[in-house]
């Protein structure tokens, strides 16, 4: 059935179709998949850039305001008094104390401002009363020559800060060495520590910017602010192992991860700080962005999908229609109904097709017309040359009517000639009667050999030898006859010797219905008599005629036909001899006559 | 003396029948040939000839049918038909088929 279907036009047009239209239709949509696919991770390149400038921003705010803070505060005259005074009083430390307040007051991102003094009789006077500030190891820059706490200037990583008031709280702190101002001498340290959840609301504010999952890296790649607090501190690749260790340029992008879970990674470095901000974006992320463009491209596919197959639809039916109405016209197509004609409706290829066809349908009807009129015209010349033909009703009456006339002329000759041949005539056109009796048969012989011994008297002689009993048997008619003829007939032509001259011919006819006709003729040469035995054999057809034997052949096939191959001509001859042909019907006990 | 009718359409066999045989010899009186059907009725009327030998085709009324007439005006009336060249078996159907058996000769 689908194979069957397959083989059709309508299938061919229909698939051809189909793939014409079809496949330029998904390579648009796919190519337009794939530049939406890179418009759309440009686009959100571009935002997460600006997102991560402007969370750079913020923080450099925060940082430099800090870092400012810290140098006006070793310029104040309390910070340097407290620093080098020793065991300096209480209102000393009150008065610092109200200094931090007052600068600390309005910066929420300040936790805590600490003042570390050198001297070991005067305390660490904090903004939050300290329980362990738990100031973490400080990054070695140069490993042979670590520098000293106090000459330490710059940002830790986070660590854990004790207070009185607030329990504990992880803070990034920057840390600046005092001096006293004339002598420069190291007098003391200033630390200020912003909470870790200040970075974090700035990195994680979705209306600053909309980049998620920021992570926020110091110069030595610890995390100093993530989503997840416990990466805090951890390096980058202790988190994302995969991640290309070479984020060398100021920002830029690169990738992590293959195929699927694939992730593009950006990063911005904070000028001054050097700290880096590190946002993953995993590719999944376009892709659904992209829904969007592929549900549209499907969408588009399928309504084309369907328009097209309408139009197909539609377009094969008028293809196709016609040509199967012809065909069904062609097929019940009857010989006396003429061809049904069908409407032509367009003039291109299938118009000009329909054209053809209908002008077929009328040259057939006048073809057929011609034929016709062909066969009556032809029909009647026959039905002409049959009535022109001699009656033989005419023929035997005329012989019967000489016949008279001889006998009242007193010519018996005449007469006797006569009525033999219009005997032989009777016998040989009685049409459709195949058998007669022996004696039938024998009396034709006879009338035949009588006619011919008037026509060439003193030539040949013929002598019957009949076995009486068997007479009113019934046997094939029009046997004898030409085998008499072929007997007396034989070698006179070709050879004028005298001693051939006179012919005798012997018919000998025994009781088991053997016939045996001998002659004293010339004989035929072995080669000839096998020639002579294979022509016999050839069919009566009109192609064959030309080989000649035809009386012989006749005979042979005929007894052949009725009695069987045993029933053939059996033709022996020798040279100067004469030949003798005999052939046997056989006899069929209880045969009605 | 008996007295024969010999009826043909054709003048030298009519002629001939009633010239080459030697009627007198078998004392027999051969009437005037009819070369019809209707002209040999009126002679079986007028003379009641014994025998009739009458051809089996003819123009107008064929040899049966002036068997079957004769028979009817006289069944004392021997008939002899004589037959053309492929009439023979016809003819003796025929013969057969009237219920009256005649003798069939070749012409």
């Amino acid at each position: 059935m689908l194979k069957q279907f397959r083989s059709t036009l309508k299938y061919k047009l229909s698939v051809l179709l189909i793939v014409a239209i079809l496949i330029p239709l998904l390579t648009f949509g796919f190519v337009l998949y794939l530049m939406a696919s890179d418009i759309s991770e440009d686009k959100t390149k571009d935002a997460g850039m600006n997102g991560m400038k402007q969370i750079s921003t913020n923080i450099e705010f925060i940082t430099q305001d800090i870092e400012n803070t810290v140098i006006f505060l070793i310029g104040q005259d309390e910070i340097q008094s407290y620093l080098t005074t020793s065991n300096p009083s209480v209102s000393q430390q009150a008065e610092v104390i109200s200094l931090l307040i007052d600068l600390a007051m309005p910066k929420s991102y300040i936790f805590d401002i600490s003042i570390i003094p050198n001297r070991s009789d005067s305390e660490t006077l904090s903004l939050n009363p300290m329980i362990d500030a738990n100031y973490p190891p400080l990054p070695n820059r140069n490993q042979f020559n670590p520098i000293p706490f106090q000459e330490y200037k710059g940002w830790t990583q986070v660590h854990n800060m004790q207070t009185a008031s607030y329990g504990n709280k992880n803070v990034v702190t920057y840390m600046h060495p005092v001096r006293s101002i004339g002598q420069f001498d190291s007098i003391g340290m200033i630390t200020v520590s912003i909470p870790e959840s200040e970075l974090s609301s700035i990195l994680l504010d979705n209306n600053i910017s909309n980049v998620e999952n920021v992570l926020l890296l110091n110069e030595q790649q610890q995390i100093l602010s993530a989503k997840n607090r416990d990466w805090l501190n951890r390096t980058l690749t202790s988190v994302y192992p995969n991640i290309p260790p070479a984020l060398t340029q100021q920002s830029g992008f690169t990738e992590r991860g293959e195929g699927l879970t694939r992730e593009t990674v950006m990063y911005f470095t904070i000028p001054q700080l050097n700290w880096k901000l590190i946002s993953l974006v995993p590719y999944d992320q376009y892709m659904s962005e992209n829904r969007y463009v592929l549900f549209l491209t499907i969408a588009a596919a399928s309504g084309a999908l369907l328009c097209i197959s309408a139009l197909i639809i539609f377009f094969v039916q008028w293809v196709t229609k016609p040509l199967q109405k012809v065909t069904q016209h062609l097929r019940e197509a009857e010989p006396d109904i003429p061809i049904p004609t069908y409407p032509r409706k367009s003039v291109d290829e299938v118009g000009l097709f329909i054209h053809s066809y209908n002008s077929l349908s009328d040259r057939i009807a006048i073809l057929k017309e011609q034929v016709k009129m062909k066969e009556a015209w032809k029909k009647q010349l026959d039905l002409r040359a049959l009535q022109a033909q001699i009656n033989p009703h005419f023929l035997y009456n005329t012989l019967s009517s000489i016949k008279w006339k001889a006998l009242l002329e007193k010519q018996d000759d005449i007469a006797s000639m006569v009525g033999s041949l219009s005997n032989l005539l009777r016998f040989s056109l009685n049409k459709g009667m195949e058998f007669c009796e022996v004696q039938q048969e024998v009396e034709h012989a006879k009338h035949y050999t009588k006619i011919q011994a008037s026509r060439v008297p003193g030539q040949f002689e013929i002598q019957f030898v009949i076995e009486e009993q068997i007479l009113d048997r019934q046997m094939l008619k029009l046997v004898l006859q030409p085998l008499i003829e072929n007997a007396i007939q034989h070698g006179f032509k070709e050879k004028k010797d005298p001693r051939y001259d006179y012919r005798l011919c012997t018919i000998e006819l025994d009781q088991h219905m053997t016939f045996t006709i001998e002659d004293n003729g010339v004989g035929i040469e072995s080669a000839n008599l096998v020639e002579l035995k294979r022509i016999i054999q050839l069919p009566m057809d009109q192609y064959q005629l030309e080989f000649g034997h035809y009386g012989l052949r006749n005979v042979h096939q005929r007894l052949m036909l009725h009695y069987g191959p045993e029933a053939g001509l059996q033709v022996s001859s020798t040279i100067n001899n004469g030949t003798k042909v005999t052939f046997t019907i056989p006899i069929i006990e209880g045969e009605t006559p | 003396m008996i007295k024969l009718l010999i009826v043909d359409d054709e003048v030298h066999i009519r002629e001939g029948i009633s010239k080459v045989i030697n009627w007198k010899e078998l004392d027999i009186d051969v009437l005037p040939a009819a070369a019809s059907a209707e002209e040999a009725f009126e002679t079986i009327r007028k003379q009641k000839p014994d025998i009739l030998l009458t051809d089996i085709r003819m123009t107008g009324r064929n040899g049966l049918e002036l068997a079957d007439l004769a028979k009817q005006h006289d069944q004392e009336i021997e008939i002899l038909i004589l037959s053309g060249y492929d009439d023979f078996h016809y003819a003796q159907q025929a013969m057969k088929k009237g219920g009256t058996r005649l003798p069939v000769e070749n012409k």
